[in-house]
């Protein structure tokens, strides 16, 4: 502590009014007193204030306790002691304490007799009358129609999937593709292959040769013959022939027909690539601005699905196409049977639909 | 859950639930609906249900029924806007009084001291069938037990 001096002086008084101020520093003060008369009243009056500490003491203190249930005899209390008792939340040892406390006073008797009326008891006179509807004689089992809709959205889903396969357009110049199937050792594809040159307003159809290609001499120049049949009048033809079931992990052969059709590998180029690099793509990139991709694809399926030969006439893709390439595909794949026909009338009408399976078979008729 | 044990619910369960849900909504029909539908719905899940959990599930999903079928009749009530309990009627015997005053109380109210007092569940359980915190179970039912206690004191003075 720095020197005692008329700065400070009053930190002096109150540390030794506490004291806290060791002997010599009480020397220190006092001569400083003695220097400064003029201080002395001031020191005394500090002197004179009683700083003894009473006792505060929380009068509630026993309504806190909860050791002693005769102490908690208030209403409310009393009012909870009864709900706890009659609840069973109440402690063991508290529940003598608690029977005594009721019979204490009338007051406290018909309170809890009050509270033991508020229990109620069942009427097991009344029953569930129809408790014979209830009962079940099957077995647990996933209900049958979660399983349709599962095994209907699989298939569903296959059938979406298989037939935005075959709509996508091929490539001509798509090495890989060839080089995959290749690899299935004994695919032939039939190609057919029409060019519609459009000039000076007349339309020229140059045909080229029918050939039969071995896959497994296909080069990248994708023109040479190896096999050559007879000539035919080229169209616009796409034919799945699977001569025995496809079995996936024996790999076993598949004959694939196949129709090339320049339009498909333009227009997929219009549909991957946003520029057109010359006069014929930026002719399709108008067709395509025209007609949506689900109108393109429509075109696509519809000319490879269902056989068509004039493009022209061909006008949406029909749900009946898809369902019907899904069906062959699981047939294929599975080696199951379903057979999925549309019954038509005369005029070329779609009558009805039959489903076929191993284990339901679906006739509905179709209003056109 | 086997057949077995599903109908063993039946046996055990049904007349519990349909006495749970007719004293709340004194409605035999409405109550034969809600078991009918409670029991449809263990029996769909009955292969992922185990039979020892099967008494909660019934009493939870009847439960959550008839609260949607009072909100739908718009019947439920706030506790808080709860008028205080009223009386008005003459009274033969304490079950009376104790029905009506039942029937007086917020559905929530109700709905846990029945689960409480002829189930028996403790209030974890209600907790679960009710969607409630064990905190709320135990102050439904302390207002419940309350409010059921001061009704049936009025009427008793009076009678």
């Amino acid at each position: 502590m720095l020197n005692i001096n008329k700065l400070n002086y009053e930190i002096y008084f109150i540390d030794y009014i506490d004291g806290t101020l060791d002997s010599e520093q009480e020397k220190e003060l006092f001569l400083f007193l003695e220097k400064h008369p003029e201080l002395q009243s001031e020191f005394d009056s500090l002197k004179n204030i009683p700083l003894e500490t009473k006792k505060i003491i929380f009068c509630d203190k026993e309504n806190l306790l909860k050791n002693n249930l005769a102490n908690n005899n208030s209403e409310s209390n009393f009012s909870d002691l009864c709900i706890a008792r009659i609840e069973g939340d109440m402690p063991e040892k508290e529940i003598e304490e608690f029977d005594k406390l009721v019979n204490e006073s009338g007051k406290n008797k018909n309170e809890y007799q009050l509270f033991l009326k508020t229990i109620n008891k069942a009427n097991t006179n009344i029953s569930f009358p129809d408790k014979n509807k209830l009962l079940k004689s099957g077995k647990v089992e996933h209900s049958k129609i979660r399983y349709l809709y599962r095994y209907s959205s699989i298939a569903a889903s296959i059938i979406l999937l298989v037939s935005f396969w075959f709509l996508l357009p091929e490539n001509t110049d798509n090495n890989f593709a060839e080089t995959k199937m290749q690899n299935t050792g004994s695919i032939q594809v039939k190609e057919n292959k029409t060019i519609q040159k459009d000039t000076k307003n007349k339309k020229k159809s140059i045909t080229k040769k029918n050939n039969y290609k071995n896959i497994n001499n296909i080069n990248t120049n994708n023109k040479k013959v190896l096999h050559k049949e007879k000539l035919k009048i080229i169209k616009p033809n796409i034919r799945i022939q699977i001569n025995e079931p496809i079995i996936i992990a024996k790999a076993k052969k598949i004959k694939i027909e196949n129709t090339y059709n320049s339009d498909i590998a333009e227009l997929r180029d219009v549909n991957l690539n946003s520029s057109f690099k010359n006069d014929a793509t930026t002719k399709k990139q108008s067709d395509f601005k025209n007609h949506s991709i689900i109108g393109y694809l429509s075109k696509t399926a519809a000319k490879k699905i269902r056989n068509k030969t004039n493009v022209n006439k061909i006008k949406s893709l029909q749900l009946w196409d898809i369902a019907d390439t899904g069906i062959k595909v699981i047939n294929s794949i599975t080696g199951s049977n379903i057979k999925f026909e549309q019954k038509q009338d005369k005029k070329g009408k779609t009558k009805a639909i039959h489903l076929e399976t191993k284990y339901f078979a679906l006739n509905t008729p179709i209003k056109n | 859950m086997t057949t077995e044990q599903y109908n063993t619910c039946v046996e055990w369960y049904s007349d519990g639930v349909y006495r749970f849900i007719l004293k709340n909504i004194k409605d035999e029909n409405k109550a034969k609906d809600i078991v009918q539908d409670s029991f449809e719905k263990l029996w769909i899940q009955a292969s992922k249900i185990l039979f020892e959990k099967s008494k909660s599930y019934l009493f939870s999903t009847a439960y959550h029924t008839m609260i949607d079928l009072i909100r739908k009749e718009k019947k439920i009530s706030e506790v808080e806007n709860k008028p205080e309990l009223s009386y008005t009627n003459a009274y033969t015997g304490i079950n009376e009084i104790l029905n009506e005053a039942l029937q007086k109380l917020p559905d929530i109210q109700r709905s846990v001291i029945l689960l409480r007092d002829y189930e028996g569940y403790t209030y974890n359980e209600i907790a679960e069938i009710t969607d409630l915190s064990e905190s709320q179970v135990k102050v439904y039912i302390y207002r419940g037990r309350m409010a059921l206690k001061k009704y049936i004191g009025s009427i008793e003075a009076i009678i």
